[in-house]
């Protein structure tokens, strides 16, 4: 027993022999770190780091003993404390950790919203209550700069391109067909529910090597993961309503909605500046299902099925006669498909599809005009993640369009019809690259083979960002953008060539305590424009230049926020029918947008307002002899919403858009014949009213009835 | 013979003793760490006191009440931060150190009261733009951890906290939720019953709560 308690003894004495550790740890600047963890490894022994950074401790000498320094935001620190080494000192510096969320990303053309992305500058609650954005993704994105406001197309013309030159993608997967139909002249909306969507990523020039057959800019959709409950949303509106059911079980939900829109009661009440036929009258249903796959996986799914009828009398389109009926009807079919999961390590696979068809009928007098779209699109993406700062992603894709367009007259023989049918094959490459977190380069490259034109292009694209202070980030982007000549241009004509554009942007943000101001300046070379000669040739070309502002604040004003955008372009082209190089029609030289919202805590409101300013637009005036001289009256609108928690699971909403009654006008139509004396008659193309009103209820229940559609609000 | 029953009754010795010795230990850590959170008022405080149960669960990792209080220190933290970006970055921290705990101790009511108060702190850094979201997932975990211990105060406390504001933000009269408080606050310590250690914070807090009631 003697023996035992003597060993036991020497255990405890040798044990026993006390030291200690000091020390200070600093971070890179080396400016001492206070509240540091500090302690031997695998044992409870240990201090934090007081005000000075500086930290000391008793231990006890032994074998393999390791300080351990740790922060949050910064890599550990393991270092060896020598067995022989007495009352050791330490001075360790700490290495910031690499966090790609913390990290510099590439703001050059890249204004995104939501959580999908770190370049944050509009929330998703910013993309549905922007005034006078009506619930319709495009006008929310209107508000930015680089986008000029062409009121009768309602498509999103970015640096000086027109709206056919913006491509929409739905989880990486593209949109045929994003916008609704409307007649000549009016302006479309965006297809889809801005509800679906929990993040936004506008492009408005040198975008990813994953997006091709866009020559201005790109509008990427990032639907909602899983719902968080079972509810059942009802939408009734001044225009219509919608009914939405979610059920939701373990690891997967789906959502089921009908909706019905009929502008007639509305129309009847508020003067048109155009007689109506059949006021606009919409309806269909859409079904999205969400299953969480093994692993991280999840699957989703959307369909739609909507049609939607119109028949209004506009100016004949000779001006002879006083009025034509134009009757359209749209019926549309849509089907999105995608997976996303990790198939081992740091590899993440997505699989994607979509399938549409759309079918328009104008009628227009005696003329019928029938255009139909077949289109599907299949794609796999993979994503390698070499490690925090290498990035790698790689896919291929095919994209199948078949167009046809047939046009009879009523009563007559007459009936011509062609179509053409295209797959566009691509690869693509790219490799995100971290030098440090503040340096970023983001280059790709993208092949693509147009079968029906029988071409194969090339885009590289590349893209910098570097951090040059903590608040101050400079971008640059570069690209080559290719694009099919649009359906009416490629009907019977295979010997076109894909349209070109060439984007440089530099561009430098600055943020200061809630506050964003981003400069970029741009410059894009068009090639390969198609010309109107006879036959068709693709040797338009043209040019935009310009420089977009854009400043946010959420912190001056409490409860509020706040932004402005301003952009300036220059731009000319020589295509189509143009006789030389001029300005288009469609370009904005100074585009100015002013959106505020505020949050009545007291009224439970959050009341929003934003002034639209877009300088005069050229048109050609038949009656000149110069081309594209004559100037539109500038555009201005001031819009209002206002939306009420009524209570916690009903809110009410009402807005006006254009409340101060402004004249607006998007062009003028001419008369095909002069007169006998030789003069063109000329009817203007206005908005469909001077003023539109909106108010609406959306209810939502859950069990818990805790849920609202704060953020549908302005549907 | 003789000798190898000596040396197994040594072995035995020396193994018990350690044991005790590191569960003394722990109980040692874990006693001071309590203390020292009951005294943290500043950042600095709760930082440190995050610091010395992180200490702990690095040597215990099968101990899940470390955790919860180191994660627990990173809320409170982002409540006392006045930063948007830091107390997302201590929330972050919070929630990375919660998450082991929602699968280990996935029939644990306390850890869902925690997240319950998590996702609430989240609600807090921008009410407006994360109200509808953080509200929904707050109290999908505190119903969670009622159905796991339906007397759990934490859990009680939290929907009382949630539905209170709740009513408040919508002027409605709060004294209707009185009759409930007045009630968990009575029977507090017969629900807030646990072994060693055990979570027992939120009386002061439903205190706080009952300041919007009538004294009677």
């Amino acid at each position: 027993m003697k023996t035992i308690l003597l060993t036991l003894f020497i255990i405890i004495s040798l044990n026993a022999y006390s030291q200690k550790v000091s020390g200070i740890v600093y971070d890179n600047n080396m400016s001492p770190l206070p509240g540091a963890n500090v302690y031997i490894e695998n044992t409870f022994i240990g201090t934090s780091t007081d005000t000075s950074g500086s930290f000391s401790f008793n231990y006890e000498k032994g074998d393999s003993l390791y300080l351990v320094v740790e922060y949050i935001g910064f890599e550990n620190s393991r270092n060896a404390i020598s067995p022989a080494s007495e009352n050791p000192f330490f001075e360790i510096v700490l290495v910031e950790e690499f966090n790609q969320l913390n990290a510099v990303s590439i703001i050059a053309g890249n204004y995104s919203s939501g959580k999908a992305h770190s370049s944050v500058v509009m929330t998703s609650l910013d993309v549905v209550t922007t005034a006078g954005s009506l619930g319709d993704i495009n006008a929310a994105m209107r508000s930015l700069p680089g986008t000029s406001n062409n009121g009768e197309s309602g498509k999103l013309f970015v640096h000086g391109g027109e709206g056919s030159e913006t491509g929409t993608y739905i989880d990486g997967i593209y949109v045929h067909m994003p916008y609704t139909t409307s007649a000549p002249n009016m302006a479309v909306r965006g297809r889809f529910n801005p509800f679906m969507f929990s993040g936004t990523s506008f492009s408005t020039g040198g975008y990813s090597a994953e997006f091709g057959q866009a020559l201005s800019s790109v509008l990427t959709l990032h639907t909602n993961d899983m719902p968080l409950e079972d509810q059942l949303d009802f939408s009734i509106m001044t225009i219509g309503g919608d009914v939405a059911g979610t059920k939701k079980w373990n690891n997967g939900a789906i959502t089921a909605s009908v909706n019905y829109m009929n502008l007639q009661p509305y129309m009847e009440i508020i003067p048109q500046n155009y007689a109506w036929n059949q006021e606009p009258i919409a309806y269909g249903g859409s079904f999205s299902l969400r299953q969480q796959t093994k692993g991280s996986g999840m699957f989703k799914l959307y369909a739609s099925a909507d049609r939607s009828n119109l028949s209004q009398f506009q100016p004949s389109r000779d001006l002879n006669t006083e009025v034509i009926d134009i009757n359209v009807e749209n019926s549309n079919q849509f089907v999105n498909a995608n997976w996303r999961g990790i198939v081992g390590g740091s590899l993440f696979l997505t699989l994607g599809g979509s399938y549409t068809h759309n079918k328009d009928v104008f009628i227009e007098g005696e003329n019928q005009l029938i255009q139909e779209l077949h289109g599907n699109h299949l794609k796999a993406a993979l994503k390698y993640y070499f490690n925090d700062k290498v990035t790698i992603r790689g896919g291929i894709e095919n994209v199948y369009t078949s167009f046809s367009q047939s046009f009879s007259r009523l009563n007559t023989e007459y009936d011509s019809s062609s179509t053409y049918s295209d797959n566009v094959s691509a690869l693509f490459v790219e490799a995100q690259v971290y030098t440090s977190p503040k340096f970023l380069i983001n280059a790709g490259l993208r092949v693509e083979n147009v079968s029906y034109l029988n071409q194969a292009t090339l885009s590289p694209r590349i893209s910098l960002a570097y951090q040059l202070t903590s608040t101050t980030t400079l971008s640059f982007a570069y690209g080559v953008f290719n694009q099919n000549p649009i359906p009416e241009q490629l009907l019977n004509r295979s010997y076109l060539q894909n349209e070109q554009a060439q984007h440089f942007i530099l561009s430098l943000e600055k943020e200061f305590k809630g506050r964003i101001l981003r400069t970029e300046a741009y410059y894009k070379n068009y090639s390969n424009l198609v010309k109107y000669d006879q036959p068709f040739t693709n040797s338009g070309y043209g040019f935009a230049y310009g420089l977009d502002v854009f400043f946010k604040d959420t912190k001056t004003i409490k409860n509020a926020s706040y932004w402005i955008s301003y952009s300036f372009l220059q731009s000319e082209r020589d295509f189509r029918q143009y006789p030389f190089s001029a300005k288009p029609t469609f370009a904005v030289t100074h585009g100015v947008t002013v959106v505020y919202k505020h949050w009545i805590e007291k009224w439970r409101s959050y009341v929003g307002a934003s002034m639209r300013y877009a300088s005069p637009r050229v048109y050609n005036d038949l009656n000149s002899s110069e081309f594209n001289t004559a100037e539109l009256p500038a555009y201005t609108s001031v819009d209002l919403n206002w939306s009420y928690l009524f209570k916690q699971n009903i809110i009410f909403y009402a807005s006006i858009s254009n409340l101060l009654g402004y004249e607006n006008v998007y062009g003028y139509q001419y008369s095909p014949e002069p007169d006998p004396q030789g003069y063109y008659a000329a009817s203007p193309i206005l908005p469909p009213a001077k003023r539109f009103f909106f108010v609406g209820c959306f209810i939502t229940l859950t069990k818990k009835g805790e849920a609202n559609q704060l953020d549908k609000i302005n549907n | 013979m003789k000798t190898s029953k000596t040396l197994l009754t040594v072995f035995t010795l020396l193994f018990s003793i350690s044991l005790l010795a590191n569960d003394s230990a722990y109980t040692k850590a874990m006693g001071n760490a309590l203390t020292q959170f009951g005294e943290a008022q500043t950042i600095a405080d709760l930082q440190m006191t995050a610091n010395s149960f992180a200490r702990i669960s690095n040597v215990t990792p099968e101990d899940w009440l470390s955790p919860y209080y180191e994660s627990q220190c990173y809320v409170l933290i982002s409540f006392r931060e006045k930063e948007t970006a830091k107390k997302d970055e201590y929330l972050d921290k919070a929630q990375k150190i919660l998450n082991p705990l929602l699968n280990s101790q996935a029939t644990n009511s306390e850890v869902f009261a925690l997240q319950s108060l998590l996702y609430t702190a989240r609600l807090t850094v921008d009410p407006m733009t994360r109200g509808q979201e953080y509200m929904a997932l707050s109290s999908g975990a505190y119903q969670r951890s009622l159905a796991l211990n339906p007397t759990n105060p934490r859990a009680l406390y939290l929907q009382l906290s949630n539905e209170v504001g709740m009513a408040q933000f919508f002027g409605e009269d709060v004294s209707r939720y009185c009759d409930r408080i007045h009630e968990l606050y009575s029977h507090w310590d017969e629900f807030n019953v646990g072994e060693r250690f055990y979570p027992n914070w939120g009386i002061n807090q439903l205190e706080d709560l009952m300041q919007n009631c009538p004294s009677n």
